[in-house]
């Protein structure tokens, strides 16, 4: 669905983004992770067609992005991070205006409504919405052409923890649908839950690309920590997973009933970012 | 279709912030005070008056349209759309062009003066289409309101100064290559080729020049 092939990109003398590689299949959701100032948003640029003077080759159904034609972006959808709407429309009347931009079957903007949570809000003006309704605004407003690629750039910036949910759900659908989701983010917890396979992306290089699953477990230093009382004190104890078996006090709690907790510490997305790149997500 | 839908959005945009309200109080105050001029001011106060507000609303208007186009983000919402540099740039012409017809013709037509109307709604016409594409040209170039006006208020200077010099009596034929006096003319019911081939050329050079901004403006 999305190949880009040897891709560079450079804003100024210096190169930004240089020869990157990779393949996004066909309903698959592909993160792209990385800290502010990485590249993700001037990878995304160069995806949607927005930044045309690239190098190498991006081609998102067989047709080259710096070629495109009208017809690419009714096969795709962006939600941007920061809402773009007529702060002085209605919701309705915004969905609306941008759905007759499109000639195809469109999702009923009521419809979209409903579906986001902002049924009850139809026929307020957007200027007095709340900063996660228009985050809601905004991710409607991108499938309301039911698009087979959608670019996400943080989808639950903003949002609690309920309509994070939401949101993650329909964006599930979506995918069930056979939609091809891009999302980029700097949230791990998003990328883990939702992502097929991500890349890190840092200084405009992927550092590391892979299953978040496999991205965890690739580092093997999964450990267990256990609690238990000694001389009425409550002590911990961590050990590496693949020691359990030879750790004798481990063994004689459990004969004994006496563990008062025991729980696996998988690293996280976080852990391995940074243990892969050497910075933080910021 | 998709025009449509960018008229409309224009329209009820323009509508939103006031630029409906605003015209029809313009253009009740300006028939007021054509109505008590003497008659001997009143045909060169109407065809002036009528050019230097409806058919420049563009040209004064534009940035302010862009510029929350720009703040609000919508934007870069359209840049990912199916929508055409020239469709987008045909809105504003359009739906800008409206509200100088209305009002112009509304002008003319409660001034108490006979007016050639066809000579008069072509020159709204092509007028307001050449400063909305003035507008839009100088638009990729600011990003604050007070960017605009000082690129606005010395191409407002530059497009209506000749114009008191022309009605002075100083009337070259050299003039009607400047826009402005060929609109005025044609305005006024003399038509000639110069001035229609000199209106034609401006439109389309601004066109160009429009088309360049938008892509700018679209692509970053």
């Amino acid at each position: 669905m999305i190949t880009v092939k040897n891709l560079s990109f450079s804003y100024s003398q210096l190169p930004f983004i240089e020869n990157m590689n990779f393949q996004v299949r066909s309903g698959e959701i592909f993160g792209f992770l990385g800290p502010s100032g990485a590249g993700k948003s001037t990878l995304q640029k160069i995806l949607i067609g927005m930044l045309p003077k690239y190098k190498g080759s991006v081609s998102i159904n067989n047709n080259e992005v710096r070629n495109k034609s009208a017809h690419f972006y009714k096969i795709i959808g962006v939600d941007f991070e920061f809402p773009s709407f007529y702060e002085k429309f209605t919701a309705l009347e915004n969905l609306k205006f941008f759905g007759s931009l499109y000639d195809c079957k469109l999702i009923p903007a009521e419809q979209l409504l409903e579906m986001v949570g902002l049924s009850q809000h139809t026929n307020k003006k957007v200027a007095g919405f709340s900063k996660g309704m228009k985050s809601r605004l905004n991710f409607a407003r991108s499938i309301i052409h039911q698009p087979k690629v959608l670019f996400l750039d943080e989808p639950t910036s903003g949002l609690d923890p309920s309509n994070s949910q939401v949101m993650k759900n329909i964006i599930r659908e979506l995918k069930n649908k056979g939609v091809t989701i891009i999302l980029t983010t700097h949230n791990m917890h998003d990328a883990t839950e939702l992502c097929d396979r991500v890349a890190f992306i840092v200084d405009g290089n992927i550092k590391a690309m892979d299953t978040p699953r496999n991205l965890i477990m690739s580092r093997r230093y999964n450990e267990v920590t256990y609690s238990y009382l000694e001389n009425q004190q409550e002590l911990n104890t961590t050990i590496a997973l693949d020691k359990i078996s030879t750790d004798k006090k481990l063994q004689s709690l459990i004969q004994a009933n006496a563990l008062l907790s025991i729980h696996s510490n998988e690293p996280t997305l976080d852990h391995i970012f940074s243990e892969i790149t050497g910075r933080k997500l910021l | 279709m998709k025009l449509k839908g960018l008229i409309l959005g224009d329209i009820r945009q323009q509508y939103k912030y006031g630029f409906y309200a605003l015209y029809t109080l313009f253009t009740l105050v300006y028939i007021a005070v054509l109505r008590i001029l003497p008659m001997q001011w009143k045909e060169l106060c109407t065809t002036t008056l009528i050019f230097s507000d409806p058919v420049l609303i563009g040209l004064m208007f534009m940035g302010a349209i862009i510029l929350f186009e720009k703040s609000e983000k919508v934007m870069q919402a359209l840049a990912v759309s199916p929508i055409s540099i020239h469709a987008y740039i045909l809105s504003k012409v359009i739906s800008i062009g409206l509200i100088s017809l209305l009002s112009g013709v509304l002008i003319a037509l409660f001034s108490g003066m006979e007016h050639s109307y066809i000579h008069l709604t072509v020159g709204i016409m092509l007028g307001s289409a050449l400063f909305t594409l003035v507008g839009i040209s100088l638009s990729a170039f600011i990003s604050t309101m007070n960017n605009f006006m000082l690129i606005m208020v010395p191409t407002l200077i530059i497009s209506v100064a000749p114009i008191s010099v022309y009605t002075m009596g100083y009337k070259s034929g050299v003039m009607l290559l400047h826009p402005s006096i060929s609109l005025i003319e044609l305005m006024s019911g003399n038509i000639s080729v110069i001035s229609l081939m000199a209106i034609s050329i401006w439109c389309i050079a601004m066109y160009i020049f429009s088309c360049l901004s938008v892509k700018k403006m679209m692509t970053i």
